[in-house]
């Protein structure tokens, strides 16, 4: 990746998200090569403070990939990352970082071309945004 | 049967029937000894390059099962072996095996290589059909497992003449045994099931395509080892005469199948797909080749199989309704020159390349086996066979699954090898567990000093290392900190690669391991079981998928592949040195199974699961039980719905251990896999039931909604409307009416786009029927594809012969029907090029099967998914077709696609098996990646306690919280929300993630 | 050896007749015809009356059974009926018992005794006499590219075929016994024609024009055949100059040292230049 293509960092649930995007493998789909997967059990495990170490770390941008709501696997880990993602966006916002920098989707296993799609959509949106300013303060012995 | 019968079961065949029979019986407790012609595991799956409608690379799946039966302490493998003979009864078998000698030891063999690279004859590569060329000494195939050579006799120059004996000299441990001899063992097993699967059709005998004298003609499983990676071309595809690529190809359909003239006039049911699945494969190679198919009727009848072929169609593949009758060869280019008819005329097209799309056959030495195990086979060859009981034999006691018993794709044959093992299982219950071992692991190690990462780098073949610099990967790896090893692998789920890995993580006294290779999806467990086998806890692995999720997605930017999969290597080596061990404990689990829906798939998990010693709670929401059975007069296969329901109640009804309930639904599910506690409701009244697994059996529903003024028209039925008035002897009978039946009536269009799969076979049936019925009557049968695949097709022969008059239409122009005094049914036949007006007494309309109502609210309640077209979603078309991805539940029947009665008892069968192989043990592993509370900072906020969505999380006697690890779930919602970071999640906690995330830019940083 | 010669090979197919008996003299066989033989119905007997068209060819069957354990028929024609009749009789096939028993009536003589119906290219191509043809060839061919043509009557329908009926082998074998070189081309197996030259000349032009460019482009410089419609129907529709198309029992009575002229005589395309190609 060289200067001036952003880094999506993708926290993608163990049941829909990853799976859709092995899907997406498997149909041989193609989408930007800036997205890093971090998966997870649920959407519902990845918390605020791991959205913002991902930025702090080097990402321009965080997608929160979970199933369908409704269909979460574990119930509804998947409405309560919703709301943390939200609330984020605004603490951002209010900090001078552009809310659109971290979205949270939602797609079943089965929709391997809707995660090529959904990256292919978050890394054009980051290539439009100014570089990256945001720094958050470092965590002593993380 | 005396006494009790011996717990061992004799597997016949190495191939994937044989592995899974095998697999599900020693997990169930019993002994296994698995007997193989073959120099290793494999059987015809082997030779794919890949498999429809998934494109998963065919070894990538069959390599982690040929490790596990290798591996698995209760199964012995038995390679170049023969049954002989077998004497007894069921329960107490007696069987003599014979097995050629191998000529090398296996044991003290380390598959270096050294022999066949020094051997001096060289011969034709039967594994690459003669594509290729081999020493007599050599592996049968790069992923053989048994990772060992074996000896080609008939050309070995010892073996022959008596002379060389250089591999033996240059073999460091000395592993050649050359003066080896065959011997004779003797099996005492209480069970057989036979899976010696399939052979090809022999192209040869289509003389007019020139097969074995056009150089150019390919059969289909010659170019299938021509598109593999570890073929004879490395998976290039070239012309056989002059090595170009070739641009122009043509595949014929039908080679060797629908062919009465040469005894093969049934169809072989998967050539249709494997067809579209080398066009598509050939496509993606080469984007501007030109693959023109050559076919009959499209039999695209399994669970996405129209969409896959659709696929396959705007990737460019050209489908010509026509057979061509033979094959020309230019004898200056050896170009292939076609004449075919379509709705232009006579055309006359010339390709570089041609593949014959051949037929099943009975195995080879068929004879011989039926001889030795002295059960019947039927009129074609195929093995003889129950059609309720699809899998029984002519003789009790000996079971028969797999490809033998008729052409079946590889999801068929998964589940036909499961439902046999569980009716082994059944009749060997009283031996359960007497001869099995114990697996033992090696203590583990305790986790000590610094971490030492080994990192794996796989090649998975040419799928990752076309894109991905592997060495550069590899090598970028060994600089990472805490990495103390780094290497590449081909395979790394392969056995010789797992005996590696071991063997590197001993030698450089590695306690953490990063595999780079596919999915956790698909090998996580395989590698957390290598850790434990290297006396390592399984949570210490970690794996980078820069497979599915890199080289697979970006395949043109090579460049951006590696650099990623160099960042995905460093999070995964970052995460690797913060993992800790993780304990899992064992949770005894309940010996009961729901059984959800009473159809045939239900009845028959039921009557497996109970005959096994389980008890099931059958639940049926209907008044009576037998589903669609209750609305067939025959199914699919012939047999007297009624009757075959009776009998199915009766032995339901005798089995103390099965509890029925009708008229009753399931309203709500808690509790985890081996453990679950569900509610269920009938008028009104609701009550508890624990069980350890459920099965879930739902079925399907004729369509309702069929248009043709059905519902205020009388003389318009539909399919089952028109089974029940047939139930009556005397429908129709002597009427001198006319019959139109109408195919594909709701299924194959945008809003519904799969193939229901039963319709075209069982109309053929009723309209034999109505034919028999009403001599002086007429029938037309009206279809677009006429789908009666595998054995089914000689009832559509007979049908024909019978009078009744198949017309092929185009669905862009389906049929017109007037209502007047009769229906008038105006339709074009393609085939005459005639516009037809049938003056109907009767319009009988083959509806689709659509998802059972309420489908959806019922996987719910235990999380299973539903795929984009309603029906249940299995963990894994082609390897576990009757699982969920929701642990502890089993699929069944019409719910997961459209199926006939026997085909879906054969699933439920398969399901009990596997629903049996879950809860056998008596227990299940629990803990692991789960949540624990940090009492230290937990500040008893109840934060935890609210956002569980299981109610888990309790409050001790001292305010804090605290989860019980057997029944956590994993999902880390509590994590997520806890405010003061008091609860980790194993294999996922913050400190995990967080280095996951520092890694990704190392890579940049240090450039 | 007994033989039949039947009704082409005394007339418009002379020159087969005459190099059938010099090969087979050449070879260290006399021909003697089969007394009283009578006309095999060929094709149109067929479409006259089914017994019939079994009862003429029964009555050669019958009157070879009783003279010896062989018959060669040459004619493609003739051994395709003659066969026909012989397997469906054994068969018992209603129309073809009856012609038997008609046969036996007026002969005296058994059409269901066995008698081997025998044509040159089975017989040629069986081992020890394709090694004979190799000892025997006094001027082989020299390698001459010549395409062999089997037609259809030999090797349809299945009953009856002598050779693989898609991809046959014998007349291969036997020319490259006595020196030749056989070209692969695509036209082996394809029908000249057959009876259609009164009813449709322009189709039996159209395949014979198919089949000898077929036969140029692999290189032959002749078509080999061993059935006089497909000899008659190549030779006379060709456009000019045609491909010479050689009855088998010239090629290999050339190559057995027999003087060709007389037979190629009656050649309708000049084949003289070929015959020069021998030895």
């Amino acid at each position: 990746m060289t200067r001036s293509e952003p880094l999506l960092v993708a926290f993608c649930c163990y049941w829909c998200a990853y799976a859709a995007a092995d899907l997406a493998g498997g149909m041989r789909l193609s989408y930007p090569p800036n997205v890093r997967v971090v998966e997870v059990p649920c959407s519902g495990r990845v918390e605020p403070e791991l959205i913002l170490r991902a930025l702090n770390e080097g990402a321009d941008g965080v997608m929160v990939a979970g199933c369908l709501e409704g269909d979460c696997h574990y119930q509804r880990g998947n409405l309560r990352a919703r709301r943390r993602v939200e609330r984020l966006r605004r603490l951002l916002e209010e900090l001078g970082v552009e809310p659109e920098r971290v979205e949270m989707f939602n797609l079943s296993a089965a929709m391997g071309p809707r995660f090529a799609q959904i990256v292919a959509e978050m890394t054009e949106r980051l290539r439009g945004l100014p570089p990256r300013k945001f720094q958050a303060v470092e965590e002593a012995g993380a | 049967m005396q006494a009790e019968p011996v717990g061992a079961v004799l597997v016949v065949g190495g191939g994937i029937a044989g592995m899974q029979a095998a697999l599900d019986l020693a997990e169930e407790g019993f002994r296994v000894h698995l007997v193989t012609r073959e120099p290793s595991l494999g059987g015809r799956m082997a030779r794919l390059d890949k498999t429809f409608p998934t494109n998963d690379c065919a070894m990538c799946l069959l390599g982690p099962r040929m490790g596990a039966v290798e591996r698995h302490p209760d199964i012995q493998v038995h390679t170049l072996s023969e049954l002989v003979a077998l004497e007894g009864e069921a329960g107490n078998f007696t069987a003599r095996v014979r097995e050629e000698a191998r000529r090398v030891d296996v044991e003290a063999c380390t598959n270096c290589g050294s022999c066949w690279e020094k051997c001096p004859a060289r011969l034709d590569n039967a594994f690459d059909l003669g594509q290729g060329k081999r020493k007599a000494v050599g592996l049968f195939f790069p992923q053989a497992v048994p990772a060992a050579p074996h000896i080609v006799g008939e050309r070995c120059l010892y073996v022959q003449k008596g002379t060389c004996r250089l591999c033996e000299e240059v073999c460091g441990p000395g592993a050649l045994r050359l003066e080896a001899k065959g011997r004779e063992t003797v099996l005492e097993v209480g069970a057989v099931i036979l899976a010696p699967g399939s052979e090809a059709f022999d192209a040869d005998r289509r003389g007019e395509y020139g097969h074995g004298v056009y150089r150019n003609v390919l059969s289909a499983p010659e170019l299938e080892r021509l598109l593999s990676p570890s073929g004879p071309t490395a998976g290039e595809v070239r012309r056989p005469s002059d090595g170009r690529v070739p641009r122009r190809v043509a595949f014929i359909s039908c080679v060797g199948s629908r062919d009465a003239a040469r005894g093969r006039a049934y169809c072989s049911a998967v050539c249709c797909m494997y067809t579209a699945k080398e066009a598509r494969l050939l496509l993606e190679h080469h984007p501007a080749t030109e693959c023109t198919v050559f076919y009959q009727d499209l039999r695209a009848v399994g669970k996405g199989f129209d969409a896959y072929v659709e696929g396959v169609r705007r990737m460019g593949a050209r489908y010509v309704r026509s057979l061509p009758s033979a094959l020309a060869e230019d004898p200056a280019t050896r170009n292939l020159s076609v004449r075919y008819r379509d709705d232009a005329g006579f055309n006359r097209e010339e390709f570089d390349l041609v593949v014959l799309a051949v037929g099943l056959e009975p195995p080879a030495r068929a004879g011989e086996l039926a001889r030795a195990a002295r059960i019947e086979l039927d009129a074609r060859g195929f093995c003889r066979t129950d059609p309720v009981w699809p899998g029984r034999t002519t003789r009790e006691g000996v079971l028969a699954a797999g490809a033998f018993l008729g052409p079946r794709d590889i999801p068929d044959t998964v589940a036909s090898a499961s439902a046999a093992a569980s009716q082994v299982a059944r009749a060997l219950a009283p031996a359960r567990g007497r001869l099995s071992v114990t697996r033992v692991y090696p203590p583990e190690r305790a986790d000590q000093g610094p971490a030492r990462i080994g990192v794996a780098v796989c090649r998975c073949g040419t799928n990752i290392a076309s894109v991905v610099d592997v060495p550069r990967v590899a090598g970028f790896a060994a600089r990472l900190p805490g990495v103390a090893w780094a290497g590449e692998v081909t395979y790394a789920c392969s056995q010789g690669s797992l005996a590696e890995l071991a063997a590197v993580v001993e030698r450089e006294s590695l306690n953490r391991l990063v595999v780079a290779s596919c999915s956790i999806r698909t090998h996580l467990p395989l590698f957390r079981e290598a850790m434990r086998e290297a006396g390592l806890n399984p949570f210490l692995v970690e794996m980078a998928n820069i497979r599915d999720q890199c080289s697979w997605v970006h395949r043109d930017e090579p460049e951006a592949a590696t650099e990623k999969a160099e960042d995905l290597v460093a999070m995964a080596a970052y995460k690797a040195a913060r993992l800790t061990p993780l304990a899992t404990g064992k949770v005894p689990v309940v010996k009961t199974v729901l059984v959800v829906g009473a159809g045939p798939a239900g009845l028959a998990a039921a009557m497996e699961l109970a005959g096994q010693g389980f008890e099931v709670e059958l639940v049926e929401r209907e008044e009576h039980l037998g589903g669609n059975l209750r609305r067939l007069s025959r199914t699919a296969e012939g047999v007297d719905a009624a009757a075959l329901l009776a009998q199915l109640e009766a032995q339901v009804a005798a089995e103390p251990g099965i509890r029925v309930h009708t008229l009753t639904q399931l309203v709500a599910v808690g509790g985890s896999p081996g453990r679950f506690h569900s509610t269920l409701e009938r008028q009104g009244a609701r009550w508890e039931v624990a069980h350890g697994a459920v099965v879930l059996a739902p079925g399907t529903r004729e369509l309702d909604q069929v248009g043709y003024d059905h519902g205020s028209d009388p003389r318009v039925l539909t399919a089952l409307e028109l089974d029940q008035r047939l139930r009556r002897e005397d429908f129709a009978a002597g009427e001198g009416k006319t019959t139109v039946l109408l195919a594909c009536v709701g299924s194959r269009q945008d809003d519904r786009p799969y193939c229901s799969r039963t319709c075209c076979i069982q109309g053929v049936r009723q309209a034999r029927e109505l034919a028999r019925r009403d001599p002086t009557g007429r029938v037309y049968l009206l279809y677009r594809d006429l789908r009666s695949y595998g054995f089914w097709e000689e009832e559509y022969l007979a049908a024909r012969e019978e009078g009744v008059v198949f017309l092929r239409f185009d669905p862009a122009a389906p049929p017109r029907v007037e209502p007047g005094e009769t229906l008038t049914v105006r339709v074009r036949d393609e085939i005459a090029e005639l516009e037809l007006e049938l003056a109907a007494d009767r319009l009988v309309l083959l509806a689709a099967a659509v998802p059972a109502p309420g489908l959806a609210q019922l996987t719910g309640l235990f999380r299973a998914p539903l795929n984009a077209e309603g029906f249940l979603l299995e963990t894994h078309a082609k390897l576990a077709p009757l699982e969920s991805p929701a642990a502890g539940v089993f699929l069944a029947g019409s719910g997961l696609y459209p199926r006939t009665a026997g085909e879906a008892m054969v699933q439920g069968r398969g399901a009990a098996a596997r629903a049996a192989a879950l809860l056998a043990r008596g227990e299940l592993p629990a803990g692991g990646a789960v949540a624990t509370v940090d009492p230290e900072r937990c500040a008893g906020c109840l934060t935890c306690v609210r956002v569980c969505p299981y109610g888990i999380p309790r409050m001790n006697a001292l305010g804090k919280a605290e989860i019980d690890p057997a029944v956590c779930h994993g999902c880390g919602t509590c994590v997520g929300d806890c405010p003061a970071d008091a609860i980790e999640l194993g294999f996922y906690d913050n400190r995990e993630l967080r280095g996951k995330l520092a890694g990704l830019t190392v890579r940049r940083r240090s450039a | 050896m007994n033989w039949y010669p039947g009704c082409s090979l005394e007339g418009t197919a002379r020159e087969y007749g005459a190099s059938m008996r010099e090969a087979c003299r050449l070879l260290g066989h006399e021909l003697t015809e089969l007394p009283d033989w009578s006309c095999c119905g060929a094709g149109v007997a067929g479409g006259t009356d089914a017994v019939l068209s079994r009862a003429l060819p029964l009555r050669n069957v019958a009157l070879a059974a009783a003279r010896g354990e062989e018959l060669l028929v040459p004619c493609a024609a003739c051994y395709n009926r003659l066969r026909r009749a012989q397997v469906e009789l054994a068969e018992g096939q209603p129309q073809a018992a009856a012609a038997g028993r008609r046969v036996e009536r007026s002969t005296g003589r058994s059409p269901g005794a066995p008698v081997r119906i025998l044509h040159p290219l089975q017989w040629w191509s069986e081992p020890e006499v394709l090694a004979e043809l190799g000892r025997r060839a006094v001027r082989p061919w020299g390698r001459l590219p010549l395409a062999a043509y089997y037609g259809c009557l030999l090797l349809r329908p299945a009953a009856v075929a002598l050779d693989d009926p898609e991809q046959p082998r014998r007349m291969e074998a036997i020319l490259t016994a006595v020196g030749a070189r056989p070209v692969a081309w695509p036209g082996r197996t394809e029908c000249c024609g057959a009876g259609l030259g009164l009813a449709a000349p322009e189709a039996v032009k159209r395949r014979v024009r198919q089949l000898a460019e077929a036969a140029r482009a692999a290189g032959a410089r002749a078509l080999v055949t061993a059935c006089p419609m497909c000899q008659g129907n190549l030779d006379a529709y060709q456009e000019a100059p045609g491909l010479p198309v050689l009855f088998l029992s010239e090629v290999v009575a050339g190559a057995l040292g027999a003087d060709l002229k007389p037979f190629l005589r009656r050649h309708l395309i000049d084949s003289a230049e070929v015959a020069d190609l021998a030895g």
